[in-house]
């Protein structure tokens, strides 16, 4: 297992090094320290103060079920949910499972060493960090907790890991087929419109107000709920330590432990089948494609491409999964915000990112041939523009019939949100034709999940999303609240500013790509 | 009429030298084997030739045509097989065919009927719905030298092309080969089958460490000998096989 860590740590080591040099490096821990500064140090204080607050309420001996339930919640949602969150956006395995089924290694091997590498994503370790505080809070209130602590800090996180494992290898599968993917796609729309059904019973008004009251609607169902999750158990112990019962404190800490490894025993059989598989073709049908230019043969290309990988199927699942996941509970607590339309839009364009910044990252070792053809670069860069917005034009349609099913938003916001989405489509098309042939890498097909992105790209991507998210969103909010008709001339402008802007810098992004075959080639050639 | 001129062309990645002053001119219609040990700087000159990396110095024309600035009317007219064969593979045999057709500006019909001819030919029938990613070895160097030839090239590059390839698939592509010579099409192959460079190519160039450290007729070069004999000679000689820890 060692070995293998130490394998997948060298070649992550030596890539970074590779792709940052020095002064990437130092971008690299000034990014870090924003990101800590501003994010991980709060966080990390909340928790600390909310294990405090938790600790002293076991500290009685008298933790009333509310507690205990609010405890187990917490847990569960920074191990299991946590992690069934990050397996589901950004999919299962770190390591080649394929690779090493060729060597003489043991099953338990590959998998802890798995469990060992995804620990190093981001989700997992803001996970782990916010476990980690709040723990260190219950036992700076309680210390008769301590002896337990370690025990549910490692619980939390090896949680989140092969939640993460099981979930990201069941998404992958669920996929692999579009059929399958679309026919569970209509069962969840099923659910969708269900939810969508009670949040018409929410009244409108203060979103504050109305969630502390669906709140309080909900506590006696969310409490009887707990009780079945194994983090619930893990609280119940916490309270039974605290109330000086250690043998029922270590009964009642065998179920979390219990779960833990019948879940880690069917991520490790589900991984293992998954590598023993052969590649599943996809059984394309044999039409032959016509077409009149160049540029439209590259947008045909791309469309089949990004279609047929298995990130791109998942991203036309996507729209609903916001719909029904996101947007239908949060309709439950706060009503219809005169924000959610557009903002559902633009969290949709953003799952664009990782084709648009990277174009020809799913062509992989094509990418030799588009350059070796008599292709000119406009035709690339068009074709691959028409291409992509093909396809985020489905993720956009899909996204706007869900939400007339489910939401039933006015004829302003779809607008808007349709105006906003190709905006931001055509400005990460712009970044994308930069981003494509300086900091080029492959994107696996029949994979989830790319083995590690560019640093340079996941910065440009983080901040992509936060500028573009942020400074619209806030736009719209405050429009929506003082002049809701403006919206849509506002989304006009920016999708007009946005085409504008794409096709100036189109011949820059031509001479780039000449410039930068190389660099391109040697990433993906 | 010269179809390959190579002036003094050096390319450097870092501070590796990779081709060192390099020049060679080879006549239209020539059949030219290029032959080198691992790493001389075969695939780099082919990568040059064929405009996916820029020259660091010198310069290269094609078909009497200056690669920068024709680099579109040059390619409509080469046709190329690199070694890894860089094909479109999530697409089937017949689609990338297809595709690789109207780009060499092709009509639907012509497409198909050659690469029918192609496929037969070559033995491809079999792939049949199959995404190229799922082909054997063999088969993706068939649909890389299919797609190469499928718009008759006045130039072909091709990268080790026998490699992986059974013994009458050879044979048919030696073939081919012959043909499109007969044709007046230019041909520059690299190959570490030195029997194969020996009874299809007229011409042989040798480089060693990115020079050019031989060029001439086989006759020429060998000298009686094997082209075998010759070429471990030339290129410093073999270092033995003997393994210290092997009983």
């Amino acid at each position: 297992m060692r070995v293998i860590v130490a394998a997948h740590a060298q070649s992550t080591a030596n890539r970074a090094i590779r792709e940052l040099g020095r002064s990437g490096a130092w971008v690299l821990v000034v990014f870090l320290l924003v990101i800590g500064t501003t994010f991980l140090a709060p966080l990390w204080a909340a928790m600390l103060g909310l294990g405090f607050v938790l600790g002293k309420s076991l500290e009685s001996g008298s933790a009333t079920p509310a507690i205990i339930a609010l405890l187990g919640g917490l847990l569960f949602g920074m191990s299991y949910f946590g992690g069934a969150t990050s397996g589901t956006i950004s999919g299962a395995k770190q390591l080649t499972w394929e690779a090493y089924r060729t060597y003489p290694v043991r099953l338990r091997s590959v998998f802890l060493a798995e469990l060992a590498a995804s620990a190093v994503d981001l989700m997992p370790m803001v996970l782990g960090i916010s476990t980690a505080a709040l723990c260190l809070g219950l036992g700076i209130a309680n210390v008769a907790l301590v002896p337990l602590l370690p025990f549910v800090l490692v619980e939390g996180v090896l949680g989140a890991l092969v939640v993460q494992l099981l979930v990201g290898t069941l998404a992958e599968r669920l996929v692999r087929r579009l059929r399958v993917a679309l026919s569970v796609l209509a069962l969840v729309l099923g659910v969708g419109i269900v939810l969508g059904a009670l949040a018409g019973t929410v009244p409108e008004g203060d979103p504050v107000t109305t969630a502390l009251g669906a709140l309080a609607r909900l506590r006696a169902p969310l409490e009887h709920a707990a009780i079945v999750l194994p983090t619930t158990w893990t609280a119940r112990s916490l309270a039974a330590l605290a109330r000086g019962q250690v043998l029922e404190a270590c009964l009642d800490h065998l179920v979390p432990i219990a779960a833990l490894v019948v879940l880690a025993l069917i991520a490790a059989r589900m991984l293992e089948r998954d590598a023993s598989q052969p590649a599943i073709a996809d059984g394309p049908t044999e039409r032959l494609w016509s077409f009149r230019s160049a540029a439209a043969g590259i947008a045909r290309l791309q469309l089949r491409t990004v279609v047929d990988s298995r990130v791109g199927r998942f991203g036309l699942v996507f729209p609903l999964v916001v719909v029904v996941l996101v947007r239908g509970p949060l309709t439950l607590l706060f009503g219809r915000a005169p924000w959610a339309v557009p903002a559902a839009f633009i969290y949709v364009a953003l799952l664009g990112t990782q084709f648009q910044l990277n174009q020809f990252g799913l062509d992989g070792h094509g990418t030799k041939a588009l350059l070796l053809l008599p292709i000119d670069e406009i035709d690339l860069w068009r074709g691959k523009a028409r291409g992509l917005l093909a396809y985020q034009s489905l993720q956009a349609i899909s996204l706007g019939l869900f939400l007339m099913v489910v939401q039933r938003p006015s004829a302003v916001e779809m607008v808007s949100g349709v105006l906003v989405f190709f905006g931001m489509v055509s400005v990460e098309n712009t970044v994308g034709r930069v981003t494509s042939v300086v900091v080029p890498r492959m994107l696996p097909r029949k994979r989830m999940q790319s083995n590690a992105s560019p640093i340079g790209l996941v910065l440009v991507a983080l901040s992509l999303s936060l500028g573009f998210g942020g400074t619209v969103g806030t736009a719209f909010a405050l429009l929506a609240h003082r002049a809701p008709a403006w919206r849509p001339v506002m989304a006009g402008g920016l999708l007009t500013s946005a085409l504008i802007l794409q096709h100036v810098l189109l011949p820059g992004a031509v001479t780039r790509l000449r410039r930068r075959k190389e660099t391109l080639l040697a990433a993906l050639g | 009429m010269a179809a390959i001129e190579l002036s003094h062309v050096s390319k450097r990645f870092g501070e590796k030298i990779a081709v060192n002053d390099l020049s060679l001119t080879i006549e239209a219609g020539a059949f030219v084997g290029l032959l080198g040990r691992n790493g001389a700087g075969k695939s780099t000159t082919l990568k040059m030739l064929t405009g996916l990396l820029a020259p660091t110095s010198g310069s290269i024309r094609l078909l009497d045509m200056d690669f920068d600035s024709n680099a579109l009317a040059i390619k409509r007219r080469i046709g190329v097989m690199p070694e890894d064969m860089a094909l479109l593979d999530m697409l089937t045999g017949p689609q990338y065919l297809r595709f690789v057709g109207r780009m060499y500006g092709l009509e639907d019909d012509v497409i198909d009927s050659r690469r029918t001819e192609l496929f037969e030919k070559l033995d491809l029938a079999a792939g049949g719905r199959q995404v190229i990613a799922d082909y054997s070895f063999g088969m993706k160097k068939k649909v890389a030298l299919s797609a190469a030839i499928l718009h008759s090239p006045d130039v072909l590059f091709l990268d080790e092309p026998f490699e992986g390839i059974d013994p009458v698939t050879s044979r048919t592509i030696k073939d081919i080969l012959g043909a499109l010579r007969r044709r007046g099409t230019t041909i520059l192959l690299t190959s570490h089958i030195l029997e194969i460079v020996e009874k299809l190519c007229e011409e042989i160039a040798i480089l060693e460490k990115g020079a050019l450290l031989g060029r001439g007729t086989l006759e020429e070069l060998r000298k009686g000998a094997s082209l075998e004999a010759a070429f471990v000679e030339l290129v410093g000689g073999a270092r033995g096989g003997e393994l210290s820890w092997l009983p």
